[in-house]
């Protein structure tokens, strides 16, 4: 079953709106975020990419690889 | 091995129990709740560790931190291994003195010190060097870009600090991407003597002027160091250094994360290969440099060791010195 959402997602702090039905990899790929440099969490709790998301979802993409 | 207990529409369970999954290791085809990542994380390091006797013949282990996740959860995992051992840790940070970078990674390195009561000595590039990485880039003639000069500074420092605070064993941060990124970047530049070198226990030159260097979490995939960094309440600022958009290493990191996530297990496989080849570059290098009759000089300039007459170090200096006044 896949939702259609629309969500609140922050990506490094900065928050947007985003009309998206998938699992998170499925957003990840859409947003053209790869899955290697980032955590995602959903409502405060950390997920994996085979997680969906859903209607009034929080989610927060987290980068945590950057160079140097 | 047990699929992942997983339905349709719901959250991803653990593939060990039927807790809340943290992170899916497609490579491995298996889900990790906190419990088990942590746990299978620590088991990892810790074998690499017993594998490559890494702490063998150390009484005194000198953990480089940056004030960075890789950092940061390897001084946590030393610290516990070591504390059984009786062997003595010291976190040795390097400071380049790149303002509204460093210093926020510093003050995150001194509070895991300090509640794991572990001496932090900081050695500042100005200091030991003369020159902030700030006005290295400043420097408007410099020739070379922020990282080469960055790299030759830091593995200098590093070595006289570890030398200084008298460690048997010097712990860096190196991980499985670091592995990857540079084997790549090695056959790229064909570079093979510097390939031969990057294994978890040392490289190819012994010398009592080099403190013998260990990479604990080698084989360690870096998103997993971040997120066991945060599972473990690490704190952790998330911050990339300002100047090295201009570097040719996140080219090679982008195209390694591409080819990992559309194939799985790419990072490991490569990391293998390397392995498997390491044993015959190492062979032919040694026997290369016995031949050569190679040996080490110390620096006519800072009497540190070197393969030259002057040291890298002291050859970038006196380069910025002369572009300055230019």
């Amino acid at each position: 079953m896949q939702h259609i959402i629309f969500m609140e997602y922050a990506f490094n702090g900065k928050k947007q709106k985003l009309k998206f039905s998938g699992k998170v990899r499925d957003l990840l790929q859409h947003l053209q975020i790869s899955d290697q440099i980032v955590i995602v969490k959903k409502n405060g709790r950390i997920i994996t990419e085979l997680d969906p998301v859903k209607d009034s979802d929080r989610i927060e993409i987290q980068r945590v690889i950057f160079g140097g | 091995m047990k699929k992942d207990k997983k339905e349709n529409g719901t959250d991803t369970k653990c593939s060990l129990c039927s807790s809340k999954a943290v992170i899916h290791l497609a490579y491995a085809q298996r889900s990790l709740c906190e419990k088990h990542f942590i746990f299978n994380f620590e088991k990892r390091v810790k074998r690499t560790i017993r594998n490559y006797r890494l702490l063998k013949g150390a009484s005194h282990i000198g953990v480089a931190v940056s004030g960075g996740k890789d950092s940061l959860a390897m001084l946590y995992i030393l610290g516990k291994v070591a504390k059984p051992l009786r062997k003595k840790v010291t976190a040795i940070l390097i400071d380049e003195g790149i303002k509204g970078y460093r210093d926020k990674t510093i003050a995150d390195a001194r509070k895991l010190c300090k509640e794991l009561g572990v001496e932090l000595r900081v050695f500042s590039y100005k200091d030991a060097i003369g020159i902030s990485m700030d006005e290295v880039m400043a420097n408007k003639n410099r020739d070379e870009i922020s990282c080469t000069y960055c790299g030759v500074f830091r593995r200098w420092a590093l070595n006289k600090a570890a030398k200084e605070v008298g460690v048997d064993k010097l712990a860096v941060g190196h991980n499985l991407d670091d592995t990857v990124q540079s084997y790549f970047m090695n056959i790229i530049r064909n570079e093979p003597f510097k390939l031969a070198r990057f294994t978890p226990n040392g490289g190819l030159i012994d010398d009592e002027g080099f403190v013998p260097r260990i990479r604990p979490l080698f084989n360690i995939p870096e998103k997993e160091i971040a997120l066991y960094a945060i599972l473990r309440g690490l704190k952790v600022t998330f911050i990339g250094c300002p100047y090295v958009t201009e570097a040719f290493r996140p080219v090679i990191r982008e195209f390694v994360n591409d080819l990992e996530s559309k194939y799985p297990g790419s990072k490991f496989k490569i990391l293998n290969n390397y392995l498997d080849t390491q044993d015959a570059l190492e062979a032919k290098f040694r026997t290369k440099l016995k031949a050569d009759g190679a040996q080490l000089n110390k620096c006519t300039s800072c009497g540190e060791p070197t393969s030259k007459q002057v040291c890298k170090r002291c050859q970038f200096l006196t380069q910025l010195s002369n572009n300055s006044t230019k």
